[in-house]
């Protein structure tokens, strides 16, 4: 097991700034998800951590040994660590046994292949080539490839991106079974924010150049730095309001609220962050709920997600409710809502 | 920013090796185009100014360009014509069109010329030359145009058609775009054939450069006058390249979404069903029919005590081997430049790989010049009508040829797979042999054969530089065919067609897999 540890990072493109001092730890033995937007830079790092670039700037060190910086760059071939790629990348003109015995030494090419072909669930399938593999069988063999030399870090990048929606949640939850039972440091890139929420003990965020945030995943949820970033990792509403103490005073009513960090100060402008679940809409009866008009209602089978513009019509903000199973209300007609738990809030700037 | 920002820490290992070799191939490639100006400038400016500037030089311009343009306006017609109706159409037998249309590349343009003058003395000069290179070489346009209608998005037609365009206009607007760069690619490939041609030329009595070159070369021995004309033929072929290459930058072919195959319903030939299939029996008649027809005929014509079995045993070996070694040695070139434009980003790698696009320009004959010039003023002769240096004329020419074939391999394998097997701890030698020469390998195949082929049909350098004694089958078929020896010359055309028509096959079912993005026309 070995702690990957990046410091001050810095790649250009042409003149594109693609990492700038990007700082991260990924401790050792963890699975932690790098998540970031697409073209954001996620692949960039892992090549760089993989040795196929060299940074501009910046280390990189495997369980203590520098691998990049201070006039050094280990090569790829030397780096221990093991590299899935999107499509899983077999080779082609080998068979499954071939590609997963590749990274061994001639005479260890014989045994270990098909307990490694047990262990990632293909016993028996050594024989075949890779065009004659499901995806997710692809996946699973490219694990093993990349788990036959006992790597210290395996790198995905976002090697269930490709599958079907249905057999993805399967391989991923396997793939993450497997990489524990190796225990290896484990680092996944993706751009799906459920995918990183669910798989991952710790989620990164790459934005701009640098990891905005890293944090185990109900902290990312429950605690964004920012509205952006609450955006990013779910649907979110941001609005205006103004804080009392810990009372927030918002369109939707005096919420409990907590500060991300420090409090800034009382009588202030804060911006609020209210999950869509936390917000509830029933037929108005008279008291003294806010009130607005559904503009939207977007079905999804498990739930119900409304976009509601509260009053005055036209003028006031549009919030976003989620509620479970099927809404009993329409667009246009007009609603009370209620939000309940405590919301974060963050002093306001141009936070969006 | 700080200085130090500026500053790249270390740098990922250059490609020192690929680098150096791909400089070498390079070089190599270039040599004929320095001898020929070496050659021109020692025969002294003024003398070659003299030598360009005169009426003689005017009349050969003359002849080239309106035979260059004329076979290659109706190469065009015809190879679209043909590859339309085999892609496009409900034409019944398809697939055995798809094969006939193509065989005729497979016959040498002097065989073809032989064909027909021999049974007709009315097919000569420039109508004959117009007829012969049409029906010779027409599958130079129809090869890409129909892998380009093969692989363009049928969806364009439909939107067209449902944004009111008629067939015809559909056609003229939005199916002839999709095939713009594959008409002009084969264009390029029919001008420069027309250019280098000499064979048929001569069978036919048409004087164009390269009959003229030949001549003062081969009979009056001049060489400032050869070397001269060379000039003036490389620039002509200079001016081709040049205008292809700025036609097809002026327009940029994009197809949104995935590439994903979808065949588009074919259109109904309806009653124009008849006329369509009469039209490509005549053509493949006129191609095909009549050249082998021509020949059989006079092989069976002649009394067999002539046909020596011996010799023409011995010319196919000399030919398949030299073929062969020059087959391979190209590819070998290939490789390197193809691995180091495609692998590895830099603009400096990208222009060593355009440099050899020049060979494109020197045709067979002047490269031959130039060699063998090298041979007697730089090797003390001890080159000159050796095996080697026609084997590396060869190389040299179908270079361009092998790295079409070899980049499209290359190209298709993914990088990714080269850099997971180092991340799985292999050096890079190791890389090149486990990974990277098994997936390019059938591009390895297909350059092999696309270099064969075009040596066993080749006649201008090779009567250059043959070994003293020997003979090809080009060369064997020349010689009686020059003595009007039409039995004993028929036998020899046959073998050169059976041997090329192999070849010529795997080839077309190499391309046919290739998505079309890999095979633009020349590169």
């Amino acid at each position: 097991m070995s702690e990957l540890v990046l410091t001050d990072l810095h790649k250009r493109f042409g003149g594109q700034a693609v990492l700038s001092g990007l700082d991260l730890t990924v401790p050792a033995g963890s699975f932690t998800a790098l998540l970031g937007a697409s073209g954001v830079g996620k692949t960039t790092l892992l090549r760089l951590l993989a040795g196929f670039e060299t940074p501009d700037r910046g280390t990189i060190a495997i369980g203590g040994r520098t691998v990049d910086g201070e006039g050094t760059h280990v090569r790829p071939e030397q780096r221990q660590i093991g590299y899935v790629p999107q499509e899983g990348s077999l080779f082609p003109h080998l068979s499954v046994a071939a590609n997963v015995a590749f990274g061994l030494p001639r005479p260890a090419r014989r045994h270990g292949v098909e307990d490694l072909l047990e262990r990632v669930g293909l016993e028996g399938l050594g024989g075949r080539y890779p065009h004659q593999l499901s995806g997710g069988q692809q996946q699973r063999v490219a694990l093993a490839r990349a788990l036959a030399v006992r790597p210290e870090v395996v790198l995905l990048d976002e090697p269930f991106a490709s599958l079907d929606a249905n057999l993805r949640e399967g391989v991923r939850e396997e793939a993450r079974r497997i990489l524990r039972a190796a225990g290896t440091t484990t680092l996944l890139v993706t751009h799906q924010q459920d995918e990183a929420l669910a798989i991952a003990d710790l989620v990164a965020v790459l934005r701009d150049g640098t990891i905005v945030q890293h944090a185990a995943p109900h902290e990312l949820y429950a605690e964004p730095v920012d509205g952006e970033l609450a955006c990013f990792v779910g649907d979110a509403n941001l609005i205006d309001g103004v804080i009392d103490d810990s009372v927030v005073d918002t369109p939707l009513g005096k919420l409990p609220a907590r500060w991300h960090g420090e409090p800034v100060g009382a009588q202030c402008q804060v911006t609020v962050l209210i999950r869509p679940e936390q917000i509830a809409v029933h037929t108005p009866n008279g008291d003294a709920a806010p009130l607005g008009r559904v503009i939207r209602c977007g079905y999804h089978g498990h739930d119900t997600v409304l976009h509601v513009q509260l009053t005055p019509d036209n003028e006031g903000p549009v919030v976003i409710v989620r509620t479970l199973g099927q809404a009993t209300v329409a667009p246009g007609e007009r609603v009370s809502l209620t939000a309940h738990g405590s919301v974060l809030v963050w002093p306001r700037r141009a936070a969006r | 920013m700080s200085v130090a920002e500026l500053v790249p820490a270390a740098r990922a290992s250059r490609p020192w090796t690929l680098l150096a070799l791909s400089t070498a191939v390079a070089v190599v490639l270039l040599l004929p185009l320095v001898f020929l100006l070496l050659q021109a400038h020692g025969a002294g400016t003024a003398t070659i100014a003299h030598l360009i500037f005169r009426s003689l030089t005017a009349t050969l311009l003359w002849n080239t360009v309106r035979l260059t343009v004329v076979v290659t306006l109706l190469c065009a017609l015809i190879g679209t014509a043909a590859a339309w109706l085999v892609e496009r159409t409900d034409l019944p037998g398809r697939r055995v069109w798809a094969v006939l249309v193509v065989v005729p590349l497979a016959i040498p343009d002097f065989v073809v010329s032989f064909g027909w003058s021999s049974i007709s003395g009315r097919v000569e000069g420039f109508r004959g030359a117009v007829l012969v290179m049409t029906l010779a070489v027409y599958p130079l346009v129809y090869l890409p145009v129909a892998a380009s209608f093969r692989n363009a998005d049928p969806g364009q037609e439909e939107v067209a058609r449902s944004l009111g365009l008629g067939r015809a206009a559909t056609f003229w607007r939005v199916t002839l775009r999709q095939a713009r760069t594959a008409i002009l690619g084969g264009c390029l490939l029919v001008a420069l054939v027309l250019l280098a041609e000499y064979g048929a030329f001569e069978i036919l009595g048409y004087q164009t450069f390269t009959t003229e070159i030949f001549t003062e070369f081969n009979v009056s021995f001049n060489v400032p006058a050869a070397s001269a004309l060379s000039l003036v033929l490389v620039a002509l072929s200079l001016l081709v390249l040049g205008g292809e290459t700025t036609a097809r930058h002026a327009q940029r072919v994009s197809r949104s979404g995935a590439l994903a195959q979808r065949v588009g319903s074919r259109h109904r030939l309806g009653r124009a069903r008849l006329p369509a299939l009469g039209c490509l029996t005549a053509l493949i008649g006129l191609a095909l029919g009549v050249p082998v027809g021509s020949a059989t005929y006079w092989m069976l014509e002649a009394t067999h005590a002539y046909l020596t079995g011996a010799s023409l045993l011995e010319a196919t070996w000399h030919t398949a081997l030299y073929s062969g070694v020059a087959a391979a040695l190209s590819t070998l070139m290939a490789l390197p430049i193809a691995l180091l434009s495609i692998r590895h980003r830099g603009s400096a790698y990208q222009l060593l790989e355009r440099s050899t696009y020049l060979v494109l320009a020197m045709p067979g004959l002047v490269i031959a010049l130039a060699l063998s010039y090298f041979a007697e003023r730089y090797a003390g002769g001890f080159l000159y009508q050796s095996a080697p240096l026609l084997v590396i004329a060869y190389a040299i020419l179908f270079f361009p040829l092998a790295l079409v074939g070899v980049r499209a391999s290359v190209a298709q394998a993914p990088p990714e797979l080269e850099e997971i097997a180092r991340s799985l701890g292999q050096r890079r030698p190791s890389v090149l042999w486990r990974v990277t020469l098994p997936l390019v390998a059938p591009g390895l195949a297909a350059a092999f054969c696309l270099v064969f082929l075009s040596a066993v049909t080749e006649l201008t350098a090779t009567l250059i530089l043959v070994p003293t004694g020997v003979q090809t089958l080009a060369t064997q078929f020349w010689a009686y065919q020059q003595n009007l020896a039409y039995g004993q010359a028929a036998p020899f055309a046959l073998a050169i067609i059976a041997i090329a028509v192999v070849p010529s096959i795997v080839l077309g079912r190499f391309f046919d897999r290739l998505p079309a993005r890999a095979t633009p026309a020349t590169r």
